[in-house]
C-alpha cells in the first residue's frame, strides 16, 4: 500500500490499548475515514470491559454489549488490531510519527486459526485463568474469554524453564514431564529422545542438574524429574517393536568415526545419524557402553537395558565395532584413509588415580574403576572379608556396594571429609547406608600395612575442615598424632580416575591438565581440523548427561565443519534467559515429592538385581502434575498434532514493526488495585475473601462456576456477603489520594445482581465513607439497592477482615457505627471494592512516548482540554488518563478521536480502503439454482452430526444443484472454494449450515458478493448452536434436526430476492443547538475536523453558564477560556454564529435535515446533515434555609460572584449546605457539581480569608476522581466538613439580623451551632425549563427528571436512538465546564462519523409497503419507532422512510392487512420455511 | 461555632486544635472520620469515646471533655490505629500529647488513671521495668480502694505473676536517661 498523504498529515492513527476506550477511538477515526492500528498488549482485545458480569445502571449484560463492538472493530476494513503489541518509541512529530512496536510471536497463525480449540483441548499446560481472576483455570494454548476478538487462539511462553536450562544435553524437560501427567508415556520418551539416546539410563543414573535448578524446590522439594523420565522410557520400551524412533533421513554420503562407545560416543553418533551421516564407533572393550557397561554396577543399572538402548541405536544404522583399541589396532592417522571425514574423540576416562601411599603395590589393593570394570565385565574378582574404599564419589559408593555383593562382611568407606562435603549422590549414600556400609569420615589414609605382600590394615590420621579451597570445599587438615588402624584385607581406591593417553601417541593432538585432551570449549573441535573431542575424555571424569551432552554439541559442530560453516563460538551462543518462578503459581501446593520404591536391603545386598524400582505409574502421573510449568507452553507440540488447519508455529518469532502514523491515542487502561499489598484485609490469605473483579467473574455466566453464586473455600453458597470500599483508594498512606470512581456503583450492582443470583434470600452489606453515586442515574440506582433490593449501607471503614474461629471459612468483621458503637459480624464471603492504580506499563508507556503523568501516575492533562497530552499529536483517554467509568471512557475515546481527526482532516480517506465487489448478475427470473455447504467445524459439529449424511439428503432436496461438506467453511480456502462452486455451477442461491450467523453470516454473504451474487440471495442455518451443541447426546436425533434446519433453508431460499440497499447523499453541514461551553467546543471541532456549522443560541452572546463560572477546582481560569472559545469560534471562516434565535421546526433524516430557526420576526431554514443539541441547564433555585427571605443566604454561583468581585472579605464564618432540593424526593438525582464547586469555593475563600472559619454541611462528600486530593487539600487548609442526614437536616434560622445554623454532628450525636456571616447553598442543576420544547422538535427522547436521554446509557453516551442526532453538555446531565467540553468533542466526532461520507447506506433489511393492499389505516406509524412512517397523502398509503427505517419488523406485525412485508422474511419466504419443516 | 450538649452549650478552645497538631506534629485536620481506628482499636470497649470521636472534639476544641476523658489515659499506646490510618494520623501520638496536657493542667476528672499512669512511670524509671506487687500496693493506697481485686491479686500471686522483691534490669540507667532526656524536652 502506497502511503499517500494529503496537506502533510498522515491519514492513520496508532490506538494503544485495545479496551472499551480504544475500540470506540478506533471505531470512530476509521468511520470517520482514517486508518487505525489498534495494538493490544494481550492476545484479544475487549479490556475490562469484557471481564465484567453487569453494567450499573442499566443491569445490562457487559459481554451482550461489548461484543458487538469487538465484531465490529474485528471486522472493520480499515482497523488493523495488532494483537501482542507494545509501543516501543514514537518519533517524529504531530501529523507525522514514526512509531515502533514489538509484537510478540502468537505462536498461531490467525489467518488459518479457526477458533476450533482443539489446542486449548490437547495442550497439558494448566495454569489460573488471569481473565478469571485466578479462579478458573486456562491451558497456555488458549483463548483469552469465548467472544474474544480477534477468535484465534494463542500460545504463551516464558523464558527458559530452569530444568531444560540446566540439562547439559538440553532436554525437554517441561515437555516431557506434562506428557507423563497425561499419561502419554511413548510421546513423552520421544521428546526425551530427540536430546539423549538413553533415556532409559538417564532415568536411573542421572545426576539431574535439572531437579538441582527446579523452581518447585522453593516451595517444597523439586519435582522428582529423573524417576519421571525412567517411567517414560520403561513404558515406550514395554513394546519396542512399535517404538517410533526417529526418522534417519536419505544418507548424505558422509562417514564420521566415533572413538568410544560410551555415553558422550553415542550421544554424537545419534545426532550424527539423524542427520543422515554413517556413523562408525570404534570401542576398545569388549562391550559397548563404556562407563555405563563397565563403571556403574549392574544393581544399579541393568545391563540388559544399556544394550537395549544401544540396540535401538544400531537399528538406526549406527555401527559399532568393539574390541577395537587406539593406539594398539588402529589410530586417528588411519581413519581419513578409511574414508571417515570427520572424528570424534570420545574415550571418556577409564583409568584409575593413584595415591601413592606406602603399601599401594600389596595384594589386595586395587582402584575402584578397574574393581568395577571386572567386576562388570564378569571376570572373577575376590574381594576379603574386610574392605576398606577410600573415597566419597559415586565410584566409592559403587565399590562398596558392588564388595558387599561379592561377599564382603564389612564394608567401610573412608572419606577424608565431613558428610556436607561428600561428593555421591545422596540417594546413593542412603542405599549405602541402608545396605550396612560403613562411613568413617573426617579420616585420610596414611599407609596400607600389610604382611607377606598381603593388605593387613589401614593406617589413618584425623582429619580437621580448614579453609575452604579453591573448588569452595573445606580443604581436611590432618591432626598430628591422631593415627590409627583399620583391620581389612582389602582396600579399595576411589579418588579419583583421568583419559588413558596410551593411544594418543602420534596423534598430533594436546594434552591438558589430568591427561585430558584439549579442545575448544564451545566447538569441541581439537587443535587438528576435523578431529572434535566430548565428554571424559576432554573435562576429565563428569556425569553422564555431561557426556550426552558434550556429544550432541560435538555432533552440531561435526556437522557445521562438514557444511563448511563456521563452528560454534563462544560469543556465538546467545544465552537464553531462564523464566523466574512463574508468578501464576498460586499459594497452597500441597503436595509432597514421590518417593520410589526401593528393594528390601537385606535381600538386595545378595545380589546385582535391580535395587531403585522407580515410581509406580499412578505415583509418577501424580509427581508430573507438581511441576510448575515456568515456561507456561511446555513445547510438547501435542497441539501440533491435533490442528487440522496448521495453524500452530513454535518457531515464530517477536516481530519489530515500524509504522507511519498522523496521530497516536493512549487509552492501556490501568492496573487493579492489588489488596495482596493490604494484608489486613485477608486477600490471599482467606479464600472467601475476593476482589469485586473477582466476584464479578463469580457472578459471570462464562466464569469460572458458570455464573453459580457460590464462594471459592467450598462452593457453598453464600447467605451474607459483605463488600468493602475504597480498599487502594482514598489512602494518603498508599499515596492514592484520589477515587477510583466506580467502585461505589459496582459495589451496588454486584450486590443487586449477587441478590437475583442467590436462590435463598441474600444478606448484603457495603462497607463505606461516602456513597459516590454521582453519575447520570447513579442516585436512583442508590436508593433502589436500599429501598426495594434491601442492601445495607453502612459507613464505616473497615480496619481489618479476619477468618471467624469456627473453621467453616466464614469471615468476621469490626466495625464501627457513627455513635461509636462497635459491632461485631461474621459473613460468608467478602469483597474487595478494589480501585485503579496506574501500572508499570503506564510509566513505561509514557516514558516512551514523553509524555507527562501527574504524582500518582495518571497521564496529566487540561481541565478544559481533557485528554490532551503534554506533547501535540497525543493523545490519552480512559482510565490511563484518570479513574473513571465506562460512559465516560466512551465519551473521552471519542472525544480524543475527535482531537485526532481535527489534526489529520486533511488526510482523511488517505490511507482507507474500499472494498469493490463485481456487477451483480441478474437472477430474479431464473430458476432457483441452490448450492449448500454443511460445514463440521472441526470437531464441533461433525462429532455429533453425521455431516455426510446431511450433505447427502441436502442433495436429495428440489433446486439443490450442488452439496458438499467443509471441515471449518470460514476457512480462506472454503470461502474460495464457494466462490468457485458459484461461479461453476451458475448457482444462484446459497445455503451454510455452520455456526452462529451473528459472526459468520456477513462473512459468506461477501463471497456471494465477490461471486457476482447479491448478498441477500443467502440463508444461513445454526446446526451448531441449534443442534450439535444442545443435542450432544442425541447424535442420531441432532442429525435429523440438521436435515430440518437445511431443508427449511432451502425452502426459503427458493424464494429470496436480492435486496439493494438505498442510499442517500450527505450534507457535510452540522447544527449545533446552544452556545455554550459545550455548543461552542462541538462548533470548533466539527469546523476544525473541515465541517461547516450552524451554531444557533438564543440568547443575545454566546458563553452560556461558562460566564458565571469563575475558578476551577484545579486551577484553570475559565474566563479566559470563555474569551479564547468565543474568540477562536467567532474567528473560524466554517462557523456560522446565529444568536438571539429559537428552533421554530426540525424534519428530514440522517444526512439531510432541515431546521428553521426564528430570528425576531424573521425565520430562516438551515439544511445540515448533522444535529448537536447542547441546550445546557442551569442552576437550581431554592425557598429553603432562608433563602430569599435573608440577604446573607446565597447560592454557590453567588458565592463565587461574590469571591471574583471581592465581595465576601467581610465573612468570618462561612457555612455552606450541600444537597439543597438535591438527592430528596422532589429531585432524586445527585447534581454532580456541588461538591466540587463548595471544594472550589471553599478553597477560594480560605486563599482570600485564611483565618475565616469554613463549615461544609454534606450528606456524601463526592469528590470523585482524582478531585479527591482537592478533599484533602481543604481539609489540610482548616475547612470543617460536618455530616448531616435526610432525615435531620440542618436548621438555619436568624436571631436578630444574624444567622444562626444549628447541625448535628454525626460523629459526636451533639449539635452544632454557628453564625456564619454568609450561608452558601449548593442548590444543584436544574434541566433547561425549554427541554420538554426542544424534546417535540427534535422528536428525541427526556428522561424522568427532564434532561436529554442518550442512546444507550453505557455504550453511546452521546448519541440518540436516532442516527444523525447528537447530545452534549448539561442538556445531558448536570457536570463541569470540562467535562461538558469533553463530551462536546465526542458529540462532535460521532457527527463527524456521518459528516466525513458522502453517501450514507440505509439498512438493507427494511420494510415495504404493498400499496394495493394498504387501506391508509397508519397503524404502522404507530408501531414505527423510528419515525420512518408516513402517510402519503397522495396514494393515500403508509408509506416507509427508508433512510429512517431500521427494519425492526414491528410494523409488519402491526399491519392488519399483510400490506407491510419485511424484505428478506417476506411471509411467502417464512411460511415456506414453515411449511418443509412439517413436511 | 458551639457545640450544644443537650441543653448545655459546652465551651470550645479555638486554639486547642492547633496545640495538639503542633505537639503531636499530626494531620489531625485530615481525619474525615472512617472510623477505621475504632473499629480496630483493642480497647474501644473500655472507652467512653472512640478514637476518632477524641480526634472530632481536639477538632471542635472541645477541650475539658477531651482532657477529662480517662479514655487518654487507657490508650496503651499499641499504634494500632495509627499503622492503618488512611490519612496518616498516629494517633498514640496524639494520645500522648492529650495525656501531657491533661496532667500538666490538672483538670479535673477521674484521677485514678492518671495516679495509675504516673505510678508506672515511677516505677519503670526506679527498676528499669514495672514491678507489679509494688506498683498494685501504692496504686491501692493512693487511690484508698485497698480491698478491690484481692481475688484477682491473690490467683496472680499463686501463679507467680507478684513477685515479692522488684527485679531490676541491666540497662536502668539507660533507661533513666530516657526519662531525664524526655523531661528536658517537656
Amino acid at each position: 500500500m502506497s502511503e499517500t498523504t494529503t496537506g502533510n498529515v498522515k491519514g492513520s492513527v496508532l490506538v494503544v490499548g485495545g479496551g472499551i476506550s480504544g475500540m470506540q477511538s478506533a471505531l470512530d477515526l476509521a468511520e470517520a475515514g482514517l486508518k487505525v492500528y489498534l495494538a493490544e498488549e494481550k492476545t484479544a482485545i475487549g479490556g475490562t470491559m469484557s471481564r465484567l458480569d453487569k453494567t450499573f445502571p442499566t443491569n445490562d449484560c457487559a459481554m451482550c454489549i461489548v461484543s458487538p463492538k469487538l465484531v465490529d472493530v474485528g471486522k472493520h476494513l480499515n482497523i488493523e488490531i495488532l494483537t501482542g503489541a507494545k509501543l516501543q518509541g514514537v518519533e517524529g512529530e504531530q501529523g507525522n510519527f514514526k512509531v515502533k512496536l514489538r509484537k510478540k510471536a502468537r505462536y498461531v497463525d490467525m489467518a488459518k486459526c479457526t477458533g476450533c480449540g482443539e489446542c486449548a483441548t490437547a495442550c497439558p499446560v494448566e495454569l489460573p485463568s488471569e481473565f478469571d481472576g485466578g479462579l478458573g483455570q486456562r491451558k497456555a494454548a488458549y483463548k483469552l474469554y469465548a467472544q474474544a476478538m480477534p477468535s484465534a487462539y494463542a500460545i504463551e511462553k516464558n523464558d527458559l524453564p530452569p530444568c531444560r536450562a540446566a540439562c547439559p544435553a538440553g532436554i525437554n524437560v517441561q515437555g516431557y514431564v506434562q506428557l507423563v501427567k497425561q499419561g502419554k508415556m511413548v510421546d513423552s520418551w520421544r521428546i526425551i529422545y530427540n536430546d539423549n539416546p538413553l533415556p532409559g539410563v538417564c532415568g536411573r543414573v542421572c545426576t539431574h542438574p535439572c531437579e538441582t535448578n527446579c523452581h518447585r524446590g522453593e516451595v517444597d522439594s523439586p519435582v522428582s524429574i529423573r524417576e519421571l523420565k525412567r517411567l517414560a522410557a520403561d513404558a515406550a520400551y514395554n513394546n519396542i517393536e512399535e517404538l517410533p524412533l526417529p526418522e534417519i533421513p536419505e544418507p548424505l554420503g558422509k562417514r564420521v568415526a566415533v572413538i568410544g562407545a560410551g555415553p558422550a560416543g553415542l550421544s554424537a553418533a545419534y545426532q550424527l545419524a539423524k542427520k543422515g551421516y554413517g556413523v562408525t564407533i570404534f570401542e576398545a572393550l569388549p562391550v559397548a557402553g563404556g562407563m555405563l557397561s563397565v563403571g556403574i554396577p549392574a544393581y544399579r543399572l541393568p545391563k540388559e537395558l544399556v544394550e537395549l538402548e544401544i540396540g535401538l541405536l544400531q537399528k538406526m544404522g549406527i555401527e559399532i565395532k568393539t574390541g577395537a583399541r587406539l593406539g594398539r589396532d588402529f589410530t586417528i592417522d588411519d581413519l581419513p584413509k578409511q574414508g571417515y571425514v570427520a572424528i570424534l574423540l570420545a574415550i571418556g576416562a577409564h583409568k584409575g588415580i593413584f595415591l601413592h601411599l606406602p603399601g599401594e603395590d600389596l595384594d589386595g589393593v586395587m582402584p575402584g574403576v578397574d574393581f568395577l570394570r571386572k567386576v562388570n565385565l564378569g571376570e572373577e574378582v575376590k574381594v576379603g572379608r574386610r574392605v576398606a574404599v577410600i573415597g566419597g564419589g559415586n565410584t566409592a559408593m559403587d565399590a562398596a556396594r558392588t564388595a558387599l555383593r561379592l561377599g564382603a562382611a564389612e564394608v567401610t568407606i573412608v572419606y577424608r571429609r565431613s558428610e556436607s562435603e561428600i561428593t555421591a549422590a545422596k540417594d546413593e549414600i542412603h542405599e549405602a547406608l541402608e545396605e550396612g556400609v560403613k562411613f568413617q569420615m573426617l579420616t585420610g589414609p596414611k599407609a596400607i600395612l600389610g604382611e607377606g605382600g598381603r593388605v593387613t590394615g589401614l593406617e589413618c590420621l584425623l582429619n580437621e575442615l580448614g579453609e575452604p579451597d579453591a573448588g569452595g570445599r573445606r580443604r581436611p587438615v590432618p591432626i598430628a598424632g591422631s593415627e590409627f588402624v583399620i583391620d581389612v584385607d582389602t582396600v579399595i581406591t576411589a579418588v579419583g580416575q583421568s583419559p588413558d593417553p596410551a593411544g594418543l601417541d602420534g596423534s598430533g593432538l594436546e594434552l591438558g591438565r589430568g591427561n585430558t585432551v584439549k579442545a575448544d570449549p564451545a566447538s569441541l573441535v581439537t587443535g587438528r581440523p576435523g578431529v572434535f573431542a566430548a565428554g571424559d575424555v576432554v573435562t576429565g571424569p563428569a556425569t553422564v548427561i555431561d557426556a550426552i551432552g558434550a556429544g550432541k554439541k560435538a555432533a552440531a559442530n561435526i556437522h557445521l565443519f562438514l557444511q563448511g560453516e563456521e563452528l560454534t563460538s563462544a560469543d556465538s551462543g546467545r544465552e537464553q534467559k531462564v523464566a523466574p518462578f512463574p508468578p501464576h503459581v498460586a499459594g497452597n501446593l500441597a503436595a509432597a515429592r514421590a518417593r520410589p520404591v526401593y528393594a528390601d536391603p537385606a535381600v538386595r545386598v545378595t545380589n546385582f538385581a535391580e535395587s531403585a524400582l522407580g515410581l509406580s505409574g499412578a505415583d509418577g502421573l501424580k509427581e508430573a502434575g507438581r511441576c510448575l510449568n515456568c515456561s507456561v507452553c511446555s513445547e510438547c507440540r501435542e497441539c501440533v498434532k491435533v490442528c487440522l488447519p496448521q495453524a500452530i508455529d513454535h518457531d515464530m518469532r517477536d516481530e519489530d514493526l515500524e509504522l507511519e502514523v498522523g496521530a497516536v491515542l493512549l487509552s492501556p487502561g490501568a492496573d487493579i488495585y492489588n489488596p495482596a499489598e493490604l494484608d489486613y484485609l485477608g486477600y490471599k490469605k482467606y479464600p472467601n475473601v475476593v476482589t469485586s473483579i473477582e466476584f464479578e467473574r463469580i457472578l459471570s455466566a462464562s466464569g469460572p462456576f458458570q455464573g453459580h453464586l457460590i464462594r471459592p473455600s467450598d462452593g457453598r453458597e453464600p447467605g451474607k456477603i459483605a463488600w468493602i470500599q475504597c480498599v487502594g483508594s482514598r489512602n494518603l498512606k498508599l499515596n492514592h489520594d484520589y477515587c477510583s470512581s466506580v467502585c461505589c456503583m459496582y459495589a451496588i450492582k454486584e450486590a443487586v445482581i449477587a441478590k437475583e443470583h442467590s436462590h435463598e434470600p441474600l444478606d448484603t452489606t457495603i462497607f463505606l465513607m461516602d456513597m459516590r453515586s454521582y453519575g447520570k442515574d447513579f442516585e436512583k440506582y442508590y436508593n433502589r439497592a436500599r429501598d426495594e433490593h434491601g442492601v445495607r449501607f453502612i459507613k464505616s471503614r473497615i480496619f481489618e477482615v479476619q477468618e471467624a474461629p469456627d473453621q467453616g471459612g466464614s469471615l468476621t468483621i469490626r466495625y464501627a457505627l457513627d455513635d461509636g458503637t462497635i459491632c461485631q459480624e461474621e459473613f460468608d464471603l467478602v469483597v474487595l471494592s478494589v480501585g485503579f492504580k496506574p501500572s508499570c506499563g503506564s510509566r513505561e508507556l509514557a516514558a516512551v512516548t514523553g509524555i507527562e503523568l501527574d504524582e500518582f501516575g495518571f497521564c496529566k492533562s487540561g481541565e478544559f482540554s481533557r485528554g490532551v497530552t503534554s506533547r501535540p499529536g497525543i493523545y490519552a483517554s480512559g482510565v490511563f488518563a484518570a479513574p473513571k467509568d465506562i460512559p465516560e471512557t466512551v465519551v473521552e475515546a471519542s472525544a480524543v478521536a475527535g482531537y485526532a481527526s481535527r489534526l489529520l482532516s486533511g488526510a482523511r480517506g488517505a490511507l482507507t480502503r474500499v472494498k469493490h465487489y463485481p456487477p451483480e448478475k441478474p437472477v430474479t427470473k431464473a430458476a432457483p439454482r441452490i448450492g449448500a455447504f454443511i460445514c463440521n467445524c472441526g470437531i464441533n459439529i461433525g462429532s455429533v452430526i453425521d455431516v455426510p449424511d446431511v450433505v447427502n439428503y441436502t442433495k436429495t432436496l428440489k433446486n439443490v444443484v450442488y452439496a458438499r461438506e467443509f471441515l471449518f467453511s470460514c476457512s480462506q480456502d472454503s470461502i474460495d472454494h464457494i466462490k468457485q462452486a458459484i461461479e461453476e455451477n451458475n448457482l444462484n442461491r446459497v445455503v451454510v449450515a455452520s455456526c452462529t450467523p451473528r459472526t459468520h453470516a456477513q462473512l459468506f454473504q461477501s463471497a456471494l458478493r465477490e461471486a457476482g451474487l447479491n448478498p441477500y440471495l443467502y440463508e444461513h442455518v445454526n446446526i451448531r448452536e441449534h443442534s450439535s451443541w444442545v443435542h450432544r447426546d442425541t447424535p442420531k436425533e441432532a442429525t435429523e434436526k440438521a436435515k430440518d434446519l437445511v431443508r427449511m433453508a432451502v425452502a426459503k431460499a427458493m424464494l429470496l430476492k436480492p435486496v439493494t440497499p438505498t442510499h442517500t447523499d450527505v450534507n457535510h453541514a452540522s447544527l449545533v443547538v446552544g452556545g455554550g461551553a459545550a455548543g461552542m467546543s462541538a462548533a470548533l471541532s466539527l469546523a476544525e475536523q473541515g465541517f461547516d456549522v450552524y451554531l444557533v443560541e438564543k440568547s443575545p452572546e454566546l458563553g452560556g453558564r461558562l460566564r458565571q463560572i469563575h475558578f476551577s477546582l484545579e486551577g484553570a481560569d475559565p474566563q479566559q477560556e470563555l474569551r479564547q472559545l468565543i474568540d477562536r469560534v467567532s474567528n473560524n471562516s466554517k462557523i456560522t454564529v446565529i444568536t438571539g434565535a429559537g428552533i421554530e421546526s426540525f424534519a428530514g433524516y440522517p444526512g439531510n435535515y432541515r431546521t428553521k430557526i426564528k430570528l425576531g420576526d424573521k425565520t430562516r431554514e438551515l439544511e445540515h446533515g448533522a444535529t448537536i443539541l447542547a441546550t445546557g441547564a442551569q442552576e437550581a433555585g431554592t425557598g429553603e434555609y432562608l433563602y430569599g427571605q435573608h440577604p446573607r443566604v446565597v447560592t454557590q454561583t453567588e458565592l463565587e460572584e461574590k469571591l471574583a468581585t471581592g465581595g465576601a472579605g467581610d465573612v468570618q464564618t462561612l457555612v455552606m449546605i450541600q444537597c439543597v432540593g438535591s438527592r430528596d424526593a422532589g429531585r432524586p438525582y445527585c447534581s454532580r457539581v456541588c461538591c466540587s464547586q463548595a471544594l472550589k469555593n471553599a478553597l477560594k475563600f480560605k486563599e482570600l480569608n485564611p483565618d475565616a472559619g469554613v463549615f461544609i454541611l454534606y450528606r456524601d462528600i463526592r469528590s470523585y476522581g482524582l478531585k479527591e486530593k482537592y478533599y484533602t487539600r481543604a481539609r489540610r487548609k482548616g475547612i470543617v466538613f460536618i455530616r448531616y442526614s435526610e432525615a435531620a437536616k440542618p436548621l438555619v434560622t436568624t436571631e436578630g439580623d444574624a444567622l444562626r445554623v444549628v447541625v448535628k454532628d454525626h460523629i459526636l450525636g451533639e449539635n452544632i451551632a454557628l453564625r456564619p456571616d454568609l450561608l452558601a447553598l449548593s442548590t444543584g442543576v436544574v434541566p433547561n425549563l425549554e427541554n420538554t420544547r426542544l424534546s417535540q422538535i427534535f422528536k428525541v427522547p427526556l428522561d424522568a427528571d427532564g434532561f436529554l436521554l442518550e442512546a444507550h446509557m453505557k455504550l453511546r453516551p452521546v448519541d440518540f436512538a436516532a442516527d444523525g442526532l447528537y447530545m452534549c453538555g448539561l442538556a445531558h446531565a448536570p457536570k463541569l465546564a470540562g467535562e461538558s467540553m469533553q463530551q462536546a468533542n465526542a458529540a462532535a466526532m460521532r457527527a463527524a462519523t456521518l459528516l466525513a461520507k458522502d453517501k450514507l447506506e440505509n439498512v438493507p433489511i427494511t420494510a415495504t409497503v404493498n400499496k394495493k393492499r394498504c387501506v391508509g389505516c397508519m397503524l404502522c406509524k404507530a408501531a414505527c419507532s423510528y419515525q420512518a412512517r408516513e402517510f402519503d397523502p397522495v396514494s393515500r398509503t403508509a408509506i416507509v422512510r427508508e433512510a429512517l427505517c431500521r427494519g425492526c419488523g414491528a410494523c409488519v406485525v402491526a399491519c392488519p392487512n399483510g400490506a407491510t412485508q419485511q424484505k428478506g422474511y417476506e411471509k411467502s419466504q417464512m411460511m415456506a420455511a414453515l411449511k418443509a419443516a412439517l413436511k | 461555632m458551639r457545640v450544644i450538649a443537650g441543653e448545655e452549650s459546652l465551651r470550645t478552645d479555638p486554639g486547642f486544635l492547633g496545640q495538639v497538631k503542633e505537639k503531636s506534629g499530626q494531620p489531625i485536620e485530615l481525619c474525615y472520620q472512617c472510623q477505621k481506628c475504632a473499629s480496630g482499636c483493642p480497647m474501644v470497649e473500655y472507652f467512653e469515646y472512640t478514637p476518632n470521636q477524641i480526634i472530632r472534639m481536639v477538632h471542635f476544641g472541645l477541650k475539658d471533655r477531651v482532657l477529662k476523658s480517662p479514655g487518654i489515659w487507657l490508650c496503651s499506646g499499641c499504634e494500632t490505629c495509627g499503622v492503618r490510618c488512611p490519612n496518616g494520623i498516629r494517633i498514640s501520638e496524639v494520645m500522648d500529647v492529650l495525656r501531657s496536657l491533661a496532667a500538666a493542667g490538672k483538670v479535673a476528672g477521674d484521677k485514678r488513671a492518671e495516679v495509675f499512669h504516673r505510678m508506672f512511670l515511677d516505677n519503670v524509671k526506679s527498676h528499669g521495668r514495672v514491678h507489679e506487687g509494688m506498683l498494685m500496693a501504692k496504686y491501692k493506697l493512693k487511690t484508698g480502694q485497698l480491698f478491690t481485686d484481692l481475688d484477682l491479686g491473690f490467683k496472680l500471686f499463686k501463679k507467680g505473676k507478684l513477685p515479692l522483691l522488684p527485679h531490676s534490669i541491666k540497662g536502668k540507667k539507660h533507661i533513666r536517661d530516657i526519662f531525664e532526656k524526655v523531661q528536658k524536652r517537656s
